[in-house]
C-alpha cells in the first residue's frame, strides 16, 4: 500500500519545507484557499467520513460544521498534540518527521471554520518535538505560508505551540482548553460544547494531530478516494502503534479495517519469545482487553472493534503473552488512572484509588473473593458519573480484565500470592 | 497567607525543637514582613528572584500570543524553571507579581502539573517510564538497576546532587520500550541494564 501519513519513510528530510514543497507540499492548502469555499471544504471532509483519531472517533466534518457561521467572536483551532494515552506514540513520530503535513492540515481547518489563530497544545515531555515543530513554523512563516497573508490570499493564520507540563488530562479536549487558559486542567461540563464556548469563551475546534494530517489528502484527492481505503463508515489510512510482547514493535501505517491477527502475527512478527498470546488491548490502556480467541477475529476499524466489545481509541495495540500476570497488568493501569485523575469528581478521585488499592492487595496475596465483586461494583459506580471519561477509562479495563481472566484473579486469592512470582521471577518481564 | 505550615516547612521545623518551631511559625504568621517567612529557607543566600532581560523580552513576546494574560502562565512557568532551576514559593510569588495574578492561582497551577519541580533536582534527571507497555518489556529491571547503581529510590536525588531518579507515566515511546527521558529532553530507548549502567557512568564523568 502507498504510504500516506508516513511518507517520511520514503522521502528523506520531509520535515524541511523545501523537500515538502517539492512533494506537492501545501498544494491542498492552496486549493482550499483559492479554489474552494469554506462550506465546500467542510462538505468534502464530511463526505470523506473522516473520524477523529484522538480516541473518540467523532466525525471531523460534523465537528467543524457546529462552529457558528459569521461568529462575532473570534474562532480558534486547537491541535491536540498532548498524546499521552499509554501505548500510543504516533503523533510523536508525526511531529518529528512531518510537521508541515500537520501545519497544512491546520491551515485548511482554519480556512474551513474561519479561524485566524491555532494553538498546538503539545505535551510537556515533547521538548525536542516542539523544537522541530517551531522550526517548521518559522520556515512556513518565512515563506509567507502562515502569517498575516496566507499565500497571498489576504487571510491571516497564526499558529503557536503551547507546551503542557505533564498531565494526562490535558488530552481531554476541555481539560486542554482550561490548561491553555493557564489553569489547572479540570475538564468542563458540557454543554456548552467547545464549538460554541471553547478557548477564551469563543467557538473552538479541537482536533488531534493525526486527524489534521489526513485533511490535506482528502482535499487533494477527494472524499471518494479517501472512502475507498478501508470500510466506508470509518475509512482512511491509520497509524497503528504496536507495543508489548511482540517481535517487531513500532509504528505501522495500514488501511482501516486491517485484521488484528495479521497485525500481530505478520506485521508485528508474532509473539515475543515464541510464546502464546494471552490478551491484546486494541486502543490504548483505557479500553477493554481482548482475549487471544477474541483478538484473532477482529478487524481494526472503529465499528468492528466496537461490535466486538472494545474500542479502537487511539490504536495503541498492546500485546501480552502467556507469562503476563493480568492482576499486575491491571494494577499498572489502575495506578496510571489514579495518578492522573484530576480530582474534580469524587467517583473518579476515590474510585481509581480504591481500585488500585484492591489490586495491590490482590497481587500481594492479601485479597479476598469478595474483592473481585467490589472491583466490578466500584468500576460500575464510576461509569458515567463524572464530568469527563477518565473514570470510564479505568472502569472499562477493570470490567473486562476481571471477568475474562477470573481464574487468574481467583488463583491469587487461593494461593495467597502471585502464581507468576514463583522462584522470584518477575511477572511482567519480557520473555526473551 | 498560609496559616498551616506545608510539607517543606514542617521538615525544616522538625529538625529543631518543637517550641522553636512554634515561635518561628507565630513570628511568620504575625509578621507583615514577607522575608521572615523564609528566614531559614534555602533561597536566602541566592540572588534575588528576577528574570533576566532576555527572558523578560521572551515573556513579553509570549504575552502577545494570547487574548488573556493568564494564558501565558504555563509558558512563563517554563521560563521560570529554566532560569531558576525549580519553582520555589519565591518564584511563584515573583511570577504572580509579574503576571498580576493571585499567588494562590499560580501555586494551584504549579502543584497540578508534574513537570514543574517544587524542590531542587539533580543535575541529571532520569525519568523512567513504568507504564504497562514499558513494564511488559522490562522497565522494572531498568528501575531496579538504576536504583542500585545510584543508591537511591525513585523520587530521590543523590546526596551529591548529581542524579535524580523518577518513575513516570507513558512518554509516547512504547514501540521502543523500555525507555527513559533525560532532563525533560532527550529520549533513551530500547534500554537494557547494560545501556543504563553505561549512561550513568558517562553522565557522572561529565563536568557539568
Amino acid at each position: 500500500m502507498e504510504r500516506i501519513l508516513t511518507r517520511w519513510l520514503d522521502i528523506p528530510n520531509l520535515r524541511d519545507i523545501d523537500v515538502y514543497l517539492a512533494h506537492d507540499g501545501y498544494k491542498a492548502a492552496r486549493k482550499a484557499f483559492f479554489d474552494m469555499k469554506p462550506e465546500e471544504i467542510i462538505d468534502e471532509v464530511k463526505n470523506s467520513n473522516l473520524r477523529g483519531r484522538g480516541g473518540a472517533a467523532f466525525p471531523t466534518g460534523m465537528k467543524w460544521s457546529f462552529i457558528p457561521k459569521n461568529s462575532p467572536k473570534p474562532v480558534y483551532v486547537c491541535c491536540n498534540a498532548d498524546e499521552s494515552e499509554p501505548g500510543t506514540f504516533a503523533n510523536r513520530y508525526q511531529l518529528e518527521n512531518d510537521p508541515h503535513g500537520i501545519i497544512e492540515g491546520i491551515l485548511i481547518t482554519c480556512r474551513a471554520v474561519g479561524a485566524h489563530v491555532c494553538y498546538v497544545y503539545m505535551r510537556g515531555e515533547f521538548a525536542i518535538q516542539k523544537q522541530i515543530f517551531d522550526a517548521a513554523l518559522a520556515q512556513a512563516r518565512a515563506k509567507g505560508i502562515i502569517g498575516p497573508d496566507v499565500m497571498g490570499s489576504g487571510f491571516s493564520v497564526e499558529i503557536y505551540t503551547h507546551r503542557g507540563a505533564g498531565a494526562y488530562i490535558c488530552g481531554e479536549e476541555t481539560g486542554l482548553l482550561e490548561s491553555l487558559e493557564g489553569k489547572r486542567a479540570y475538564p468542563r461540563n458540557r454543554p456548552p460544547f467547545p464549538a460554541i464556548q471553547g478557548a477564551f469563551g469563543c467557538p473552538t475546534v479541537v482536533n488531534n494531530v493525526e486527524t489534521l494530517s489526513n485533511v490535506p489528502w482528502i482535499i487533494n484527492r477527494g472524499a471518494d478516494w479517501y472512502k475507498s481505503i478501508g470500510p466506508e463508515k470509518s475509512p482512511g489510512p491509520k497509524l497503528f502503534c504496536l507495543s508489548g510482547h511482540i517481535n517487531r514493535p513500532g509504528l505501522y501505517e495500514l488501511p482501516m479495517g486491517f485484521p488484528l491477527k495479521d497485525l500481530i502475527y505478520e506485521v508485528g512478527g508474532g509473539i515475543l519469545g515464541g510464546r502464546k498470546l494471552k490478551g491484546v488491548i486494541p486502543g490504548g490502556s483505557s479500553f477493554p482487553i481482548f482475549t487471544a480467541e477474541e483478538a484473532v477475529k477482529v478487524n481494526m476499524d472503529f465499528d468492528s472493534v466496537r461490535a466486538a466489545g472494545s474500542l479502537m481509541g487511539t490504536a495503541g495495540v498492546m500485546v501480552m503473552n502467556e507469562d503476563t500476570c493480568m492482576v499486575r497488568a491491571l494494577r499498572t493501569i489502575a495506578h496510571f488512572y489514579h495518578h492522573e485523575s484530576c480530582g474534580q469528581c469524587t467517583p473518579c478521585r476515590e474510585g481509581t484509588g480504591w481500585i488500585e488499592k484492591m489490586l495491590i492487595d490482590l497481587e500481594a496475596g492479601c485479597g479476598t473473593m469478595q474483592d473481585l465483586d467490589y472491583l466490578i461494583s466500584v468500576a460500575t459506580n464510576m461509569e458515567g458519573n463524572t464530568i469527563c471519561v477518565l473514570a470510564d477509562s479505568l472502569s472499562m479495563p477493570v470490567k473486562s480484565f476481571v471477568p475474562k481472566y477470573k481464574d487468574e484473579f481467583i488463583e491469587h486469592v487461593k494461593q495467597k500470592r502471585c502464581p507468576f512470582r514463583a522462584n522470584g521471577a518477575q511477572s511482567l518481564r519480557a520473555a526473551s | 497567607m498560609v496559616l498551616v505550615p506545608d510539607e517543606s516547612r514542617r521538615n525544616t521545623c522538625g529538625e529543631r525543637s518543637f517550641w522553636l518551631g512554634v515561635i518561628r511559625f507565630l513570628q511568620a504568621a504575625l509578621s507583615t514582613d514577607k522575608a521572615l517567612h523564609y528566614a531559614d529557607g534555602k533561597m536566602a543566600d541566592q540572588k534575588p528572584i528576577e528574570f533576566s532581560q532576555a527572558t523578560l523580552k521572551e515573556y513579553r513576546e509570549v504575552l502577545g500570543r494570547y487574548p488573556t494574560r493568564q494564558a501565558a502562565l504555563l509558558p512563563t512557568l517554563w521560563m521560570a524553571q529554566r532560569e531558576f532551576g525549580w519553582i520555589s514559593e519565591e518564584v511563584e510569588d515573583y511570577v504572580a507579581r509579574l503576571m498580576e495574578l493571585p499567588a494562590a492561582h499560580v501555586r494551584a497551577v504549579v502543584s497540578f502539573y508534574t513537570m514543574f519541580y517544587r524542590k531542587p533536582m539533580g543535575r541529571w534527571h532520569l525519568e523512567v517510564c513504568a507504564n504497562l507497555p514499558c513494564r511488559l518489556r522490562g522497565a522494572e529491571q531498568i528501575l531496579d538497576c538504576l536504583s542500585r547503581k545510584l543508591g537511591i529510590e525513585p523520587g530521590e536525588t543523590t546526596a551529591d546532587g548529581k542524579f535524580s531518579l523518577t518513575e513516570v507515566e507513558c512518554l509516547a515511546s512504547c514501540g521502543t520500550a523500555p525507555m527513559l527521558q533525560l532532563n525533560h529532553e532527550r529520549f533513551y530507548e530500547n534500554l537494557t541494564p547494560e545501556s543504563v549502567t553505561n549512561l550513568v557512568d558517562e553522565l557522572a564523568r561529565r563536568v557539568s
